[in-house]
């Protein structure tokens, strides 16, 4: 019977080099490396959503009677302080993981670079600064290229 | 930069004395300069064609051999007056730091010239002034006016000169009353704002789907935009379609739009106590003269009865090439110039209308355009913020199912160490965008974004909106469900977006650079890329889901045959449909990033533009 998530982060099993291919591996680097990404795109756009409301708001012809122009647009600036300190928080966990994931990279090759020439591997440039600030760098020719 | 008197030059022709004199004596009045800056330097005068031509300051002087109001054909007026013109402004050193907008035809310039469309075996006088306008481009006969009609308001600028020139005409019978017409001119600018009354005429006799067009187009002008300028005003009533029901006689008038019967009598313009501005009658032929005193012709007879400028045709510029009031004095009411009106308001080029009088006037009118209405009002600014918002809220309701996928990512990899490692670091991240941890997030703006058309509404005396759902019902709004995940609210299910629709809007462009009708080609993919196969694909041409901006956020369906390049800047927006007779269902995946990109095409000619790419969430 397959475990559960519950059931697995109950269990406390030794650190173990499993036989599993490099390849199940390497599929599964790419595709975390793919959703760490995204997650932290994410972060950025909510902040230039909020940044975008509180223009809209700011610039419009919208009447302070009764306050209403003024607390409508501190509540979306609180909203967006909120998701600055989540980005926050939630960046430095990713960093935890991906320091983690990365010490997973050197039990298999000596270095990260090493893994990603192997493998052909490319990453975002908001990977690999995570991983920078997680202690393992990546060399440039590893970063994809946004131009 | 708004246009001024820097931005003209004033055509007279040399040899002619009472030409000049009324070209110094028009610079006078407005302080243009009437001799070179440095004129020991560069070359301020030549000849073409035979024709001799001189700059001084702002005056250009043309030594045409012909001053007929009316000239032969299109070879004399090019020799005699357009190619030197041309040369002038483009070579002249005077002229070559000097931003060329406008363009003023002076006493004794001929007016138009005769032309032979051969190929519809049609006769027509085609305006000096309309010609000029378009001086740096090719002859095109009756050439879609791009300027014509914008939706979106801007003042003139060196793009829309690229396209045509302001030019208009100022003569008459004689030097003397040619000056009268700049001294009406200067007197109507001295005033604070122009209130006597505006006469409108909406009826013809004429009929047919054109004439239909244009009496709807003057009956809207007269319900709703002479309200706006606060004026008195006077309608001719409908009485048969075959009967041209005229206005009777014009007293304490300062304005006057009116249609058909291209004559008139002396006694049509009693007395009147206010400056009078601007006169117009949409008819074939009352410009064909204003050089002929015994003309009973509008221009002639509106002028000496002391209005600065009117318009009209030279010959018949057909029902569809009528100026239309509601641009002219849209314009006008936002501090246009009269002639930037004139130019905005005028449908085709190259083609039979002339402008007469003084292009420079502003016209302040008793009530200020209200700046309104050009921006969002507080019911579609909240609407606005209500979607912007759930964009957040679905961005956050994604991480959560990316953080959940993470974990999914580990288990399903069945790699031991990694299982072990990584899954207690992933489910922390997970948990961070719990439901709570997403309401605790967002509760403040959403909170806000509630409350605020209750706040708004509760003094408004009729208006009863206690809560969200009284208001949803009565805007007619909806709101996604993701919104109402953060802060409970009751809200009936037709207030809330179905799962998985959206809609997409785009700015219209101005890419052909000239006036057409365009359609449009969306399509939309689930990669950035852009590539492989389209989720969804949709031609403007099929209009089901299609609409376009036809004021400020107030959307109509999609015509048939596209949308006018005079709603440049204006939306078109695609809302996604579902029928499940029809098995139709366009909705998409909640929270996932679709890629759209658009094209708009020549809607007759099929010519395709360029893709334009967009990127939204799907936040219903």
């Amino acid at each position: 019977m397959a475990l559960t998530i519950s059931d697995i982060l109950e269990l406390h099993l030794p650190f173990d080099i499993t036989n599993e291919t490099l390849n199940d591996f390497v599929f599964f680097y790419v595709e975390v490396q793919r959703l760490i990404t995204l997650t932290q795109n994410r972060g950025t756009d909510i902040l230039n959503l909020y940044d975008v409301i509180i223009s809209t708001i700011d610039g419009s012809l919208l009447s302070n009677l009764k306050g209403l122009k003024t607390s409508i647009t501190e509540s979306y600036q609180i909203g967006k302080e909120n998701a600055r300190l989540n980005n926050e928080d939630y960046y430095l966990k990713t960093v935890s993981f991906v320091k983690e994931l990365q010490l997973l990279v050197l039990v298999r090759y000596d270095s990260i670079d090493d893994f990603y020439e192997e493998r052909g591997i490319t990453v975002s440039q908001i990977f690999a600064d995570i991983s920078q600030d997680a202690g393992h760098p990546i060399s440039s020719q590893y970063i994809e290229d946004i131009s | 930069m708004a246009i001024s008197k820097d931005n003209f030059i004033v055509v007279y022709i040399t040899g002619v004395s009472d030409s000049l004199d009324f070209a110094e004596y028009y610079a006078e009045k407005h302080n243009m300069d009437t001799i070179n800056r440095n004129p020991s330097s560069g070359v301020n005068s030549g000849t073409i064609g035979g024709i001799n031509w001189e700059v001084n300051g702002q005056l250009i002087g043309i030594e045409s051999s012909s001053t007929s109001e009316i000239l032969t054909d299109e070879d004399s007026f090019d020799t005699n007056i357009l190619t030197p013109l041309k040369t002038a402004i483009n070579t002249a050193s005077e002229l070559s730091d000097r931003t060329i907008w406008g363009v003023v035809l002076g006493y004794k310039v001929p007016g138009g010239y005769n032309y032979i469309d051969e190929y519809l075996g049609e006769e027509h006088v085609i305006s000096s002034t309309s010609r000029i306008s378009r001086i740096h481009h090719d002859f095109d006969l009756k050439i879609k006016n791009r300027l014509f009609n914008r939706q979106v308001f801007k003042r003139f600028d060196q793009d829309d000169a690229d396209f045509a020139l302001i030019c208009s005409r100022i003569d008459a019978p004689t030097l003397l009353q040619a000056k009268e017409f700049v001294d009406n001119a200067e007197e109507l600018r001295r005033q604070l704002f122009v209130d006597g009354t505006f006469y409108i005429d909406p009826y013809s006799n004429q009929i047919g789907s054109d004439s239909d067009a244009y009496k709807k187009s003057l009956e809207d002008f007269r319900d709703f935009i002479i309200p706006k300028l606060n004026l008195d005003s006077f309608s001719t009533q409908f009485l048969d379609p075959y009967i041209d029901v005229t206005i009777p006689f014009a007293q304490d008038d300062s304005f006057i739009w009116s249609w058909n019967s291209s004559r008139s009598d002396n006694d049509f313009f009693q007395f009147t106590s206010f400056t009078r501005a601007f006169f117009y009658n949409a008819d074939e032929n009352s410009g064909f003269t204003i050089r002929d005193e015994d003309s009973k012709t509008w221009p002639i007879l509106s002028m000496r009865a002391g209005y600065p400028c009117c318009a009209a045709a030279m010959s018949d510029p057909t029902i569809e090439g009528f100026l239309n009031p509601t641009a002219f004095y849209n314009a006008l009411h936002r501090l246009s110039t009269i002639g930037e009106a004139y130019i905005y308001s005028l449908p085709f080029i190259d083609w039979t209308m002339t402008f007469f009088g003084d292009p420079l006037i502003n016209i302040s009118f008793p009530k200020a355009i209200d700046e309104d209405t050009e921006n969002l009002d507080s019911d579609q600014l909240w609407e606005e913020i209500s979607k912007d918002t759930a964009r957040i809220a679905a961005q956050f309701w994604q991480k959560e199912q990316d953080s959940d996928d993470l974990r999914k990512t580990i288990v399903d990899s069945q790699i031991t160490d990694v299982e072990i490692n990584l899954l207690r670091p992933a489910h922390t991240m997970f948990t961070m965008y719990s439901l709570q941890n997403r309401q605790s997030l967002m509760s403040t703006p959403v909170s806000s974004l509630f409350d605020y058309p209750i706040k708004e509404n509760t003094d408004t005396v009729g208006v009863s909106v206690k809560s969200l759902e009284d208001y949803l019902n009565l805007k007619s709004y909806k709101i996604s469900e993701l919104l109402l995940e953060i802060k409970n609210e009751e809200v009936s299910e037709d207030n809330i977006f179905e799962e998985g629709w959206w809609e997409f809007e785009h700015e219209i462009q101005d890419d052909f650079f000239g006036f057409l009708n365009y359609h449009f080609i969306l399509e939309v993919y689930d990669n950035e890329d852009m590539s492989g196969d389209t989720v969804l694909s949709s031609d403007s041409f099929t209009i089901g889901g299609w609409s376009y901006e036809l004021s400020l956020k107030n959307y109509s369906n999609m015509p048939v045959g596209g949308v006018a390049s005079s709603y440049v800047g204006r939306k078109v927006r695609y809302q996604s449909r579902k029928d499940d007779l029809i098995s139709l269902n366009e909705y998409l995946t909640r929270g996932r990033t679709y890629y759209f990109r658009i094209r708009q095409y020549d809607a007759v000619e099929g010519t395709l533009f360029p893709w334009t790419t967009y990127n939204d969430i799907i936040w219903t």
